[in-house]
């Protein structure tokens, strides 16, 4: 009812702003609109996936410059100067987004501060093409509507009309964006490595966080080049990125109310420090204290201002009572039964780093509703056997499912059903549902217009992604839990919501890395029931393990690697007695 | 092009290695502020553009440089001074981490937050777009003949021969002293060295503001004898960043010759025009982009092992 109420006040707002104010101050209220904009679209790419970008000045100067420029000298309309930075945009935050999408978030930091730097820097020095600090100066906007033999002027009562509709679109494109792919967005945010090894398009999903956000703010500083009828050099460049980004961080959200409710809180404190300190007695101080009082706030509410908020009604409405701990899964399904042909062979798999060889010509066969173990000591190269399996390293060797050779890339293994989970189970404040979800994701295709129009197509795979992620939570136990951060989970669950995620999207082959690490009895029983059922469902699942007792239950048949070599192939017993793996696992003594 | 003469080669070559050791002293102190805290301390720029002011503000209470040498000391030791302390107050902003839970995001805003009180300052001090700083260097302003035909100012040569020295300096300091072992150990594993009873948080203090006195020195050398800008050291700052990230904060001889390499690209860019085509002319007005773009086109297309990101 809140909600329904502040939308119904927000549009009443919006339609009654040109009747009610004057033509000066409705372009203010523009301004601060196009401004909140600008910072919505920077939390997609900052609180939604995690990129530190400090460099959405630069894209609301590019998109600035590009529409003053192409009307000053080339004599193009304003709306095809608005498309035009629109596809600017695009371009320049598709080239960013690429190649910050393989970084590390401080190093994307940087070079986005670079970036952002060398643009304010350039538009400065550029002066023949810019303007210079005197900026590029606008006539009146005006459409020739050659066809009919008229003109239009666009008022600023146009421009108002024209940021309104910019926002709503905003909100209908990000409404869409963030239920499509929040989740993965999620994963990838808390755990970049994580959603790398579970084979998530981590770049694609990077690029996109990034470059859609550019193009809004492309397009909004063409907006606003024509609400403040001058393309102005301070309005582009670090500083400006710097604001925006503090603003972002402050509201918390990826969805438009964090920013919002950051940006007026931020022209509120310089308003206040405009009114404490005269601009005359030090020009830019106001500001520059404004935003570090802010930052003062970020410090103490790390998670956001509006996160912050919501967390602590939320908990005064809902004291949370720890779930039950987990029982032993004691309703095993019957045996599976083993496909005729391999699923997964592996052949000669050789690794070679600077310190010597990691795996050393490894063959394997893993077959549809089968479970094969991987024993050995450590640095015997289980781990680095998964990796190369699930595309995460390459090596020499070959390697196919049901005889077609895989794919390079983990993503593109992940999309056509191999799929692995890593030794440490995910902790952050995702819930078993989201991670699930992001799974999901690996698997589906990635048609993004199509999930920005929401079409029914797109809306039908959305709900059928929804239901299958909760047919896999019921499997894995979960769905008493689904929507409880798995930071606050115990670690069993945390460690089946963990295989849940290597679950999802029914892959082909499942690789499992000590699935069982630092679990009871309990805990232990009910992972490797959740693995018999996995192939009880016809699923090749491998997986690597020290516990003896999860292997005799989940492993119909185990393989021990020493020294990157397979030793020994045999049942659980036959392995264990075998004198290459008690000298080399066990150690000779035993 | 501009035909291509064996002076030129020369003078581009020694005028963009001189600048690239300026850049270099920043970079060297960056890169070994990342190494031992993570953080990567994009304000630096920002404390070069201070300790340039400072040494102006000593320049202008003492009279300039009709001064003689003891207000040039006076004002090289107060900008080193300056900047050594304010890299130390960043560094308590720095070791926050803990308190924004060791997130990326947390210290970046409060890098971020350094950086705009800093601009603030800037702005607030500096009332014109250029100062002129006193030429301290002896025959810095003088033409100095280099074979060929080429001519570089004698300012250069300082440059280069000073930030050839001071790096050794460092070089030696960083492998034969405690101190300097200290600040490797604390690079190389910071809780191990904290378990083996290595004062951690001096050492980092002591190294923010190492990074800072070798930045406050890489200014003077840039500024002197020339019109300087609130914004020139920012940009002296990002050069040395730039060089410190394109070798992705590797080792301290990488790091230097990277930043070499990037002043003499920066020579070539100044240098070179595309003639009848005034809207692909290269020059001094693309200066502060071109090799920056290069720099990150390399961080993007071919970043270094520790700025990528991995699988687990």
């Amino acid at each position: 009812v809140i909600r329904r109420v502040v939308a119904a006040a927000v549009v009443l707002a919006a339609v009654a702003a040109p009747v009610v104010l004057g033509p000066g101050t409705l372009r203010g209220v523009a301004v601060v609109v196009l401004l909140a904009l600008a910072a919505v679209g920077l939390a997609v790419t900052v609180n939604g996936a995690g990129v530190p970008s400090l460099a959405h000045g630069a894209f609301l100067g590019l998109g600035m410059y590009t529409s003053a420029i192409v009307q000053t000298r080339y004599g193009w309309n304003p709306l095809a100067g608005l498309a035009a930075a629109a596809l600017v945009g695009v371009g320049a935050g598709a080239i960013v987004g690429a190649g910050v999408a393989r970084l590390r978030p401080a190093f994307a930091a940087l070079v986005t501060w670079l970036l952002a730097w060398t643009f304010g820097r350039l538009v400065g020095d550029l002066s023949w093409l810019t303007g210079g600090a005197r900026g590029i100066v606008l006539g009146p906007a005006v459409l020739d509507l050659g066809g009919i033999g008229r003109t239009v002027t666009i008022t600023s009562t146009g421009w108002w009309e024209i940021t309104v509709a910019l926002a709503v679109l905003t909100l209908v494109l990000l409404a869409a964006f963030r239920n499509r792919f929040g989740s993965a967005l999620g994963f990838m945010r808390e755990d970049p490595a994580a959603a790398l090894a579970h084979g998530l398009p981590v770049r694609a999903l990077r690029l996109r966080a990034v470059a859609m956000p550019a193009a809004l703010a492309a397009v909004t500083g063409a907006v606003l080049v024509q609400v403040q009828g001058v393309a102005d050099p301070t309005r582009v460049g670090a500083i400006v990125s710097g604001q925006l980004f503090v603003v972002v961080l402050l509201g918390g959200t990826v969805g438009a109310l964090g920013p919002v409710v950051a940006l007026l809180l931020l022209f509120a404190v310089e308003l206040l420090m405009d009114a404490v300190i005269p601009a005359a007695a030090a020009p830019g101080i106001a500001g520059a204290a404004a935003a570090v009082a802010l930052v003062a706030v970020f410090a103490a509410l790390p998670q956001g201002i509006v996160p912050a908020v919501t967390q602590r009604l939320r908990r005064r409405d809902t004291p949370m009572s720890p779930p039950p701990p987990v029982a032993a899964g004691t309703d095993l399904p019957p045996p599976a039964r083993r496909s005729i042909g391999p699923v997964l062979t592996a052949e000669g798999i050789t690794l070679d780093f600077s310190h010597g060889r990691v795996l050393d010509g490894v063959d394997l066969q893993l077959y549809g509703g089968e479970c094969l173990g991987v024993v050995g000591p450590n640095g015997s190269g289980k781990t680095m056997l998964l990796r190369v399996l699930a595309g995460n390293f390459a090596a020499a060797g070959t390697a196919a499912i049901t005889d077609r050779p895989l794919p390079a890339e983990a993503w593109a293994r992940r999309r056509i059903g191999v799929s692995r989970s890593t030794q440490r189970a995910v902790d952050a404040p995702l819930t078993p549902r989201e991670l699930v979800l992001a799974g999901m994701e690996a698997r589906r295709p990635r048609n993004t217009m199509r999930v920005l129009w929401a079409t029914p197509q797109a809306r039908a795979e959305q709900r059928r992604a929804h239901d299958s992620a909760a047919a896999m939570l019921r499997i894995c136990g979960l769905d008493d839990v689904a929507d409880i951060p798995v930071s606050e989970l115990d670690l069993t669950r945390r460690r089946l919501a963990h295989v849940a995620a290597a679950l999802a999207g029914e892959p082909a082959v499942v690789l499992l890395d000590e699935p069982t690490a630092g679990l009871d009895e309990p805990g232990t029983q009910a992972v490797v029931a959740l693995v018999r059922r996995v192939v009880g469902l016809g699923a090749a699942v491998l997986v690597v393990e020290h516990d003896v007792r999860a292997l005799r239950g989940a492993a119909d048949r185990v393989i021990a690697l020493i020294d990157g070599r397979v030793a020994v192939e045999g049942s659980l017993d036959q392995v264990l007695a075998d004198p290459a793996v008690a000298a080399g696992w066990l150690g000779a003594h035993l | 092009l501009r035909i291509v003469s064996a002076a030129l080669v020369v003078q581009v070559l020694v005028t963009g290695l001189g600048a690239g050791a300026t850049y270099g002293l920043v970079a060297i102190g960056f890169a070994q502020v990342y190494r031992m805290t993570g953080v990567l301390q994009v304000a630096h720029g920002h404390v070069v553009a201070v300790a340039m002011l400072a040494a102006l503000g000593i320049f202008a209470v003492f009279g300039g440089s009709g001064g003689g040498p003891l207000i040039a000391v006076a004002a090289v030791v107060g900008a080193v001074v300056v900047a050594t302390v304010l890299s130390a107050v960043i560094a308590a902003f720095g070791l926050q981490r803990a308190v924004v839970r060791r997130s990326d995001r947390g210290w970046i805003a409060l890098i971020v937050a350094v950086a705009f009180a800093l601009e603030a300052g800037l702005l607030a001090v500096s009332r014109r777009q250029g100062y002129a700083f006193p030429q301290i260097l002896p025959a810095g302003s003088a033409r100095i003949d280099l074979p060929f035909g080429a001519a570089v100012a004698g300012r250069t040569l300082w440059q280069l021969g000073i930030g050839l020295v001071l790096a050794i300096a460092l070089e030696r300091f960083m492998t034969r002293t405690m101190p300097g072992r200290a600040m490797a150990a604390v690079a190389s594993d910071r809780e191990l060295a904290h378990l083996a009873g290595l004062p951690v948080t001096a050492a980092v203090t002591a190294a923010f503001g190492l990074a800072g006195a070798l930045a406050a020195v890489a200014g003077i050398l840039t500024a002197t004898g020339r019109a300087v800008g609130p914004h020139d050291g920012v940009v002296l700052g990002l050069w040395g960043i730039a060089a410190a990230a394109v070798v992705g904060f590797g080792r301290r001889t990488a790091v230097f010759v990277a930043a070499l390499m990037l002043g003499v690209v920066e020579a070539i860019v100044v240098n070179l025009y595309v003639p009848g085509a005034p809207g692909l002319r290269l020059g001094p007005a693309w200066a502060p982009a071109l090799p920056l773009i290069a720099v990150l086109l390399v961080l993007a297309l071919r970043p270094p092992a520790r700025a990528r990101e991995e699988p687990a």
